[in-house]
């Protein structure tokens, strides 16, 4: 467990509502800092799965990143970039283990657009 | 039944974080922290607490497997626990609530309104 996890023990017991929504607001604004990084880290990992589209190992890799991040961005208050996650998973799960022999060519190709699709909205929120 | 402790645990160490800083404030509770599935049951064997919190998506260990640990473990397996994910479907629920969780919350998630939502998870036992 890290110091930063022990820290908040100490620090931010028996708040009131106004001190605990400050502790909160500042919690987001430090969460929405490190935000960038993993976006990017979710970003790369899509074009690698895109790259490599008959890898089922490099989806499941971007897949589990993106279920992380719907999670925790929306409890940090990004609800915009939790629903881009959630896209993007939706698409990926319904991607991941199928073939050609149980999911025609163009419903493939149309869930592999959801995802650079999803991208493309998740970078527009970036700008 | 009261709670005074809950063990959070859950990889991401933000979710920990902000869960942490509700729990303790809002729920009033003595909140212990495990990043692990490993983790929580060094956790919840030492500090026996009265609710925990599990996330179902972990390496190595995932909530289920944990949460089937604790059912085998004479000392905790009456501990409630309440599962939590994103983008849960009905049918998972019914799966965790089969494996013996009391329930699932589901992320995202509002952080001040947690404690409330683990209230009525055990009150509705």
């Amino acid at each position: 467990m890290s110091g930063r996890d022990d820290e908040a023990t100490a620090s931010e017991s028996d708040l009131d509502d106004e001190q605990l929504k400050a502790v909160v607001a500042a919690l987001q604004q430090e969460y929405a800092k490190e935000l960038p990084a993993q976006l990017l880290e979710v970003e790369r990992a899509y074009a690698s799965a895109l790259e490599q589209k008959g890898d089922d190992h490099k989806l499941e890799e971007a897949t589990q990143i993106a279920h992380r991040l719907l999670g925790t961005t929306g409890s940090y208050g990004f609800a915009d970039i939790s629903q881009v996650m959630e896209r993007l998973e939706n698409a990926s799960k319904a991607l991941l283990g199928k073939t050609q022999a149980n999911l025609e060519q163009c419903q493939i190709d149309g869930l592999w657009h959801d995802i650079e699709e999803a991208l493309a909205a998740l970078k527009r929120l970036q700008s | 039944m009261e709670i005074q402790k809950v063990l959070m645990v859950d990889d991401d160490q933000n979710i920990r974080r902000i869960c942490q800083v509700c729990l303790t404030n809002v729920g009033k509770w003595q909140v212990f922290l495990a990043s692990s599935g490993f983790e929580a049951l060094e956790t919840a064997a030492r500090e026996k607490p009265d609710v925990i919190l599990l996330d179902v998506m972990m390496p190595e260990m995932d909530g289920p497997t944990t949460l089937a640990k604790l059912r085998e473990d004479p000392a905790l397996k009456d501990v409630p626990v309440v599962l939590m994910t994103a983008k849960v479907q009905p049918h998972e629920v019914e799966q965790y609530t089969n494996l013996g969780a009391v329930g699932v919350i589901s992320k995202p998630f509002d952080p001040l309104t947690l404690p409330s939502e683990i209230k009525r998870l055990l009150h509705g036992r």
